[in-house]
């Protein structure tokens, strides 16, 4: 036995990775950026581990740290992340068998295509299985605007798999990438 | 644009009510579709989760845990290993 000076800190640290990981891709796009954004976030816990406050949700201050400094990261290199609806697509090569793969890359088209913060929103809400309270703590703002931007999210989404909905009965995909691409631009 | 309202036999007279049935189809079509939304988003994001814990992240912490008792050994204490130089959740924003 190893005299291990935090294992459950270690234990807890390593059964957030996978939740890490995938709200990291969600937020930029790139499963080697991601990687590289959680291992500095680990970094960072692991050296700041005196500023959590034990009984508290490990995996919410993890998010936080994960989050700032995707932010920070994000302000450095604005104008390199301008390529917006291929990227979410790209970065997940492996093949879901539950759904259909065209359906997941829609899916990811749209997702990609959210204003970040309503992006982030969702995902700490609707997949991350955080409360609207908690989200709002890992995002800094009132309980409210991460509610509004969920709901704004949500609508927007509808939008753009409606329209994708509707055109399966039609016969041009093409007319349909047109429909869901060609409106957005660089919104 | 109207292909599937091909004439499918002897139910011609049927293609009214068919084309209320679309219009209705595409008002719900909201409703379900946020639905799948969710399944969606939760899929996506499961996807991801799935993979677990590459390995790398393993060898970080193991990593980690053994500088700290190095650094415990030789008087350090745990935790403090490159000083708090910022609390990250300070910064940002």
């Amino acid at each position: 036995m190893s005299p291990n000076p935090n294992p459950t800190v270690s234990d807890a640290m390593l059964r957030a990775v996978p939740s890490l990981r995938a709200f990291a891709i969600s937020l930029c796009g790139n499963v080697d950026r991601a990687d590289d954004l959680v291992q500095e976030t680990l970094l960072r816990a692991w050296a700041n581990l005196s500023s959590f406050e034990p009984g508290t949700n490990m995996s919410a201050w993890l998010f936080t740290i994960l989050r700032n400094l995707f932010r920070s990261e994000y302000r450095k290199r604005r104008r390199e992340v301008a390529d917006g609806d291929g990227s979410y697509a790209d970065t997940l090569k492996t093949q879901p068998e539950q759904a259909s793969r065209v359906e997941f890359e829609e899916f990811r088209a749209a997702l990609a295509k959210l204003p970040q913060d309503q992006r982030e929103a969702l995902v700490l809400v609707g997949a991350s299985g955080f409360s609207y309270e908690e989200a709002a703590g890992i995002c800094g703002c009132a309980v409210g605007t991460i509610k509004s931007r969920v709901n704004r999210a949500r609508t927007r989404l509808a939008e753009l798999m409606s329209i994708e909905s509707i055109d399966d009965f039609g016969p041009d995909r093409e007319l349909k990438a047109v429909l869901s691409g060609g409106g957005g631009g660089n919104s | 644009m109207n292909d599937h309202n091909k004439p499918t036999g002897p139910k011609g007279p049927m293609a009214g009510s068919m084309q209320g049935a679309t219009a209705h189809k595409r008002k719900s079509l909201n409703r379900e579709t946020q639905i799948k939304i969710g399944a969606q988003l939760q899929m996506t994001y499961n996807e991801v989760v799935n993979q677990g814990v590459p390995d790398r992240f393993v060898q970080l912490i193991r990593r980690l845990e053994t500088e700290a008792v190095e650094d415990a050994a030789s008087g350090v204490g745990a935790g403090g290993l490159d000083g708090a130089k910022d609390t990250p959740s300070d910064k940002g924003s």
